[in-house]
C-alpha cells in the first residue's frame, strides 16, 4: 500500500491545526497585556496628549464648582439628593471626554486606514484605552468623593463614590454596547450626547424614584449594582477586543 | 496565494463590485482601470478595510477575516490618500507604525534606516514631514507599506504625485521586493504597470473585463492601432470621427494615433502600429 507524502502546504496546515488546537489560548486580557508590554504606552496614547488636556480641564472645573458650592456665602448646606444626582451625572466626564473625542480624533485622522491594517489596530488601542481611561476615571471618582467630604457638602464617603463608580460603569456599558451594536461613531456619541440630559430628565420627572436609589438604597445593594455593571463592561471590552466587524469606530 | 472568491460589494444599493473571481500568486499584478471602477474597494477588501457582502477573500486556503492579526501581519497598505502625522519626522512616524506592526525596536530601527535610504529620503529621516514636498510623502508611504517586509503589498496609486525619476526608483524597488511576495498595485500610470506587472487585470462594470499578462492584453488590439498624419485644416473633425489615443501638431500637419476595429472609413495614409497598454485602455474604457 503506498501512502503519499503530505504536499509542503498539507504539512504547514497540520502544523497549524495543531499548534491551534494543541496549546492554550491567550485570553483577550493576556493579549492586551503582550499588546501593552509590545507597545507600551507612549504608543499606545500616541497623540491623545489634547485630548487628556481637555479632560483634565474638565475635572478641574467640576472640581472648582465643588468647591464654590461649599464656600458660596449666604447659602446653607447643599441638599444631598443635590449633589448626589450632580456626583451620578458628572463623574463619568473624564472617562467620556477622552474616550469619545479619542474615537473622533481618530476617525477624522487620515492615518485612520493604515492604523486598521496593522497588527495592533485601532480597535485594540481604543479597547485599551477604554480600560486605562475608566481606572483613571474611578482614582478621580474617589478624589472627587474625599473632596466633598472635606468641603463637609457631604459625610458619606463610601456612598459618595459608589454611587459615581455606578455612574461610571452604566455609561461605560452603554457606550460599548452602542460600538459593538451600532454602526460607526455616531451611536456612541448619541449615547454620550444623552447623557446628561437623560439624568436632568430623571431629576426633574421621577425624582423620587432617582433620589430614592442615589441616597436611600443600602450601600450594599449599591455596591452589587456597581460590581455587576462593572463585570458587563469587562465582559464586553473582551467582546469588543475580539470582535471583527466592518465600521467600528468610524 | 490570495484567492477573491465571488466576491460583491454593495453600499446600501449601489453595487461596487459584482461577482470577482481572482488568484494572486507571487509576482505583480496590476490593477487597471478608471476612476469610480471598483479598484480602491477591492484593495480595502484585501485589506480588510471593509467586508464583502457577498463572497470571500482567502489566505492560503484561509478566510482572511477569520485570522485576524495573522493576516494583517502579511500585508503592507499604502492606501489612495495617504496620512501622516506632520509634526513627525519619518523616522518618528515609521517607529510608531513599526511598533503597530508588531516589529522589536532594535529590528524596527534597522529595518527603518534601510527603508529610508532605499526610498532616498536617508537626508531627512529627522526632518518633519509637514516640509516634505507632495511626492516625499509618497516616499514616507511607501517605506511603511514595506515596514513589515509582508508578503502580500497592496498599493493604490503609489506614483501619485512622483516625478519621472522618482517613478523609474520606484519601479525598481517593486522588480527587487516582488520577488518572492505577492504585489497588488493600481495606477492611472499605465507605463509604470507595463513595465514592471507580470499579470494586469482590468476591471469594467464593476466587474473583472480580463485578467492576464501585458503581451497577450496588447496582443488582443492587434491590428486595430494605426498612426496617420492629416492637414491642420482637417485635425478637428478626424478628432471627433475617430477613436484618438494621442494628437501632435507638427509644421502644417498634426500627427495622430488611433484606434480602430476593421478597416471601413481607415484613411490611406493610416499605419498599423504595436499596439502599447495605453492604447489598450483607451480602447476598452473608450464609453466611459
Amino acid at each position: 500500500m503506498k501512502i503519499e507524502y503530505p504536499t509542503p502546504e498539507e504539512q504547514h496546515n497540520s502544523i497549524e491545526r495543531i499548534v491551534k488546537y494543541g496549546l492554550p489560548q491567550r485570553s483577550a486580557f493576556a493579549e492586551l497585556k503582550e499588546m501593552f508590554r509590545s507597545l507600551g504606552p507612549r504608543v499606545i496614547f500616541y497623540g491623545q496628549g489634547d485630548v487628556m488636556f481637555i479632560a483634565a480641564m474638565a475635572v478641574a472645573f467640576i472640581a472648582y464648582y465643588l468647591v464654590q458650592l461649599a464656600f458660596q456665602p449666604g447659602v446653607g448646606k447643599v441638599a444631598p439628593e443635590y449633589l448626589y444626582s450632580f456626583l451620578f451625572t458628572v463623574s463619568p466626564t473624564m472617562y467620556l471626554l477622552l474616550c469619545l473625542l479619542g474615537f473622533w480624533k481618530e476617525k477624522l485622522s487620515t492615518v485612520y486606514d493604515i492604523k486598521m491594517t496593522c497588527k495592533y489596530n485601532v480597535c485594540h488601542l481604543a479597547v485599551f484605552r477604554m480600560l486605562a481611561f475608566s481606572c483613571a476615571n474611578i482614582v478621580v471618582n474617589m478624589l472627587t468623593a474625599g473632596l466633598c467630604c472635606l468641603l463637609h457638602l457631604e459625610s458619606d464617603f463610601w456612598r459618595m463614590f459608589m454611587v459615581s463608580a455606578c455612574g461610571l460603569f452604566l455609561l461605560s456599558v452603554l457606550l460599548i454596547y452602542s460600538l459593538l451594536f451600532g454602526r460607526g461613531i455616531i451611536p456612541p456619541t448619541v449615547v454620550s450626547a444623552a447623557w446628561v440630559p437623560a439624568n436632568l430628565l430623571c431629576n426633574a420627572l421621577a425624582k423620587g424614584t432617582y433620589w430614592h436609589f442615589l441616597r436611600v438604597v443600602p450601600l450594599p445593594l449599591h455596591i452589587a449594582v456597581t460590581a455587576a455593571l462593572a463585570c458587563l463592561y469587562i465582559f464586553s471590552l473582551k467582546w469588543l477586543f475580539l470582535r471583527k466587524k466592518e465600521k467600528v469606530l468610524c | 496565494m490570495l484567492t477573491v472568491q465571488n466576491v460583491t460589494k454593495r453600499f446600501g444599493s449601489f453595487t461596487a463590485l459584482e461577482d470577482i473571481n481572482l488568484e494572486f500568486g507571487k509576482g505583480v499584478y496590476g490593477l487597471l482601470a478608471p476612476n469610480g471602477a471598483g479598484k480602491t474597494t477591492l484593495m480595502k477588501m484585501i485589506v480588510t478595510l471593509l467586508f464583502p457582502t457577498k463572497g470571500r477573500i482567502l489566505c492560503d486556503g484561509k478566510e482572511i477575516l477569520s485570522m485576524g492579526e495573522s493576516y494583517r501581519e502579511k500585508i503592507g497598505y499604502l492606501p489612495q490618500e495617504f496620512g501622516y502625522y506632520r509634526n513627525d519626522s519619518p523616522r518618528q512616524y515609521l517607529r510608531y507604525l513599526g511598533a503597530l506592526k508588531g516589529l522589536e525596536r532594535r529590528a524596527a530601527e534597522v529595518r527603518i534606516d534601510g527603508l529610508l535610504e532605499k526610498v532616498g529620503l536617508a537626508d531627512v529621516k529627522d526632518k518633519k514631514m509637514k516640509k516634505f514636498s507632495g511626492g516625499m510623502v509618497q516616499r514616507v508611504g511607501i517605506a511603511q507599506a514595506l515596514l513589515g517586509n509582508p508578503e502580500i503589498l497592496v498599493l493604490d496609486e503609489p506614483t501619485a504625485g512622483l516625478d519621472p525619476k522618482e517613478r523609474a526608483r520606484f519601479r525598481n524597488l517593486i522588480s527587487e521586493f516582488s520577488k518572492d511576495r505577492t504585489v497588488i498595485l493600481s495606477t492611472h500610470i499605465v507605463s509604470d504597470i507595463e513595465s514592471v506587472a507580470n499579470r494586469i487585470v482590468m476591471l469594467k462594470d464593476h466587474s473583472v473585463y480580463c485578467d492576464t499578462d501585458c503581451s497577450s492584453l496588447c496582443g488582443m488590439m492587434g491590428g486595430k492601432v494605426f498612426e496617420c498624419s492629416v492637414p491642420q485644416k482637417d485635425a478637428d473633425s478626424f478628432e471627433m470621427s475617430h477613436l484618438v489615443i494621442s494628437r501632435r501638431e507638427e509644421t502644417g500637419q498634426t500627427h495622430f494615433r488611433f484606434a480602430q476595429d476593421g478597416e471601413k472609413g481607415l484613411p490611406p495614409q493610416a499605419k498599423p502600429v504595436q499596439p502599447d497598454l495605453e492604447d489598450v485602455f483607451l480602447y476598452i474604457y473608450r464609453e466611459d
